[in-house]
């Protein structure tokens, strides 16, 4: 397996061979990111297809001191890098939420066992952040899953820091709504 | 899930880690193209575009030429003939035998002068008119005559006259030619005719043409040219390219600009103009320059802009002082100044910018009216040559200099280009 430094400098001489390891070892995590963003499968790949392009293009200003976080560091970017460009299609969309469920075809639950379960209450949770405002889903994505800081996130935004706290605030709140009313109804199934 | 409630962070950011998302096909082989066409083509589609737009322009120039060519071709045409129609009546003048100057009249009155001055040209009493010979030039006249008298030699008719110049007395009388010539500027001086000014010259043809009612169309026509740049309203239609650039930037990009104008005369000097251009101009502008208040919500922030390349539509509204500073027959030099007000209807910016470290373009189209007014001081040099009765073409260069700035990016855009126009004059 080849050394994560190697790929690096392989993409930064333009080498397709090492772009396509780095892509194909990141691909599934940018698709996520980007799909907690769009909530749209097609859209999702289209971004995150863009993300990598952007991702390849600049990859010369990528820097890393010390090797033993490079893997850290660049999960870290490409990630940050798929987020603006979610966010990008986003304001295009004048943050139109994505209307209808999650269509079935794009999870990916093979089997049932115990760790099926988990991906399940994964899969629950993930289609409970949808269920927020996108104003709300933003802020939430960001600062809860993705580690934002207010600031960061009034910056990325182009919103007050105040408004980011207070759609922090509501998201949690109608989250844990959502989240009673999953629990109170496994209940009356059981 | 009861322990949702307690750690909601951790949970989210381990589902958000592990849920279960189709990871789809691989897609390698459009990113691998997108990334080649990217890295052989930095740069936008600008040089495309904008020899799309220089061809637009090469064929417009084109055209304007060739109508011009047409217009100036005629118009020779049509001088050759009136110069065929004077040599001709020369002719038919010396012919008549009977013809004789009218002694009585006591403005130019015919007498013998040398060997060339004979009574072969007369002046017909019935139609109690004096001659005024025809001449192309000042070097047909001979201006060494003392005594405020002057000749005009015809080198056609090898005749020479000597007369005095009054002036109430010149509007009293008419031709008996059924032709006239205006004195070319400058003859005034190189006589010493200095009572015969321009006032008393379109009095002149005022008279003649109120007079002689046998004065022959195209002439009277010329007569009526020279009133009718005088006063009254034109109207024209003016196009060419527009170079800009912001601040120290080069003019390099070529863009376009046509519209209609609309004018009035006060006298033969000054007049007024306004109109509404059409505008297409390309700029391109350092970061620096470009002012991120109004468009700072729709960029993501942290987002600085290396660079752009504009690409706008205007709708111009001149308005406008002209002074026409040399004034010949059939051409002037002018200069004008006024300002402009710009309703820009379209702005496209290619932005180059650095967003987390990486360099990346994005495109900005901003179609929402945007009204600067007034948006730059227009000056002007330009020359205007008249083609037909009420016909003149007209080339100007100008400079527009910026009062404010322009755009969403509120950019200092400076233009030069040239201006080509048809004029139209209506009515005095």
């Amino acid at each position: 397996m080849e050394k994560t430094l190697t790929i690096i400098n392989g993409c930064r001489q333009r080498t397709h061979k090492y772009q396509k390891i780095l892509y194909e070892r990141y691909r599934a995590f940018a698709l996520k990111t980007v799909f907690r963003y769009i909530y749209n499968y097609e859209e999702a790949l289209e971004v995150s297809n863009d993300g990598f392009v952007k991702f390849f293009l600049g990859i010369e200003k990528f820097r890393c001191e010390n090797e033993a976080d490079i893997e850290k560091l660049l999960g870290g970017w490409i990630k940050r890098i798929m987020i603006n460009t979610s966010i990008d299609l986003l304001r295009k969309k004048m943050l139109l939420p994505e209307i209808g469920g999650i269509p079935d075809y794009v999870w990916d639950i093979k089997d049932k066992s115990a760790s099926a379960d988990q991906m399940a209450i994964y899969k629950d949770l993930i289609q409970l952040v949808k269920k927020l405002p996108p104003a709300y889903r933003i802020v939430f994505n960001m600062h809860v899953i993705d580690g934002y800081t207010h600031i960061e996130i009034a910056e990325t935004l182009g919103i007050p820091v105040g408004t980011s706290k207070s759609n922090l605030l509501r998201a949690k709140a109608l989250m844990k709504k959502y989240l009673n009313q999953k629990e109170e109804l496994s209940e009356c199934s059981i | 899930m009861q322990h949702l409630e307690n750690d909601m962070d951790d949970l989210f950011q381990r589902a958000a880690e592990n849920y279960p998302l189709q990871e789809g096909k691989s897609d390698w082989e459009n990113i691998a193209k997108r990334i080649s066409d990217n890295t052989n083509s930095p740069e936008v589609i600008a040089p495309l575009q904008n020899n799309k737009n220089k061809k637009f322009i090469v064929l417009t120039l084109l055209l304007f030429t060739l109508v011009a060519g047409w217009l100036i071709f005629q118009n020779t045409r049509t001088g050759t003939n009136n110069n065929s129609n004077k040599t001709e009546l020369v002719k038919k003048s010396e012919a008549n035998p009977n013809s004789e100057v009218d002694n009585d009249n006591p403005v130019i009155s015919s007498e013998e002068h040398g060997s060339n001055i004979n009574d072969k040209n007369n002046i017909d009493d019935k139609n109690k008119s004096a001659i005024r010979p025809s001449y192309k030039s000042s070097s047909h006249i001979n201006s060494s005559v003392s005594n405020g008298s002057f000749f005009f030699d015809n080198s056609n008719t090898t005749q020479t006259r000597k007369g005095v110049v009054n002036e109430d007395a010149i509007e009293e009388n008419s031709y008996s030619n059924n032709y006239f010539y205006l004195p070319p500027t400058g003859i005034e001086e190189s006589t010493g005719i200095s009572e015969f000014n321009k006032s008393s010259f379109e009095n002149l043809i005022s008279a003649t043409l109120n007079e002689n009612p046998d004065l022959s169309g195209k002439n009277k026509k010329q007569a009526l040219n020279i009133k009718q740049k005088n006063k009254g309203i034109y109207i024209g239609v003016v196009a060419g390219p527009d170079f800009s650039k912001v601040q120290s930037g080069s003019f390099a990009n070529t863009g376009f600009d046509a519209g209609v104008l609309l004018g009035f005369n006060i006298n033969r000097k000054f007049s007024f103009e306004t109109g509404i251009m059409w505008t297409k101009k390309i700029y391109e502008s350092e970061g620096k320059n470009f002012s991120m208040d109004k468009v700072r919500s729709t960029m993501p922030v942290g987002m600085e802009i290396d660079n752009l390349t504009s690409r706008s539509s205007f709708i111009e509204i001149p308005v406008k002082g002209k002074y026409n500073f040399a004034i010949k027959n059939k051409s002037d030099l002018f200069v004008s100044g006024g300002v402009s007000a710009y309703i820009m209807t379209k702005e496209k910016n290619a932005y180059n910018v650095s967003l987390n470290g990486n360099r990346e373009k994005l495109l900005g189209v901003y179609e929402k009216d945007n009204y600067c007014m007034p948006a730059v001081a227009n000056v002007s040099i330009g020359y205007e040559h008249s083609v037909s009765k009420s016909l003149d073409i007209r080339i100007e260069p100008f400079l527009k200099i910026p009062l404010q700035g322009m755009g969403v990016g509120s950019l200092p855009v400076t233009s030069a280009g040239l201006q080509l126009g048809i004029i139209s004059r209506l009515r005095q």
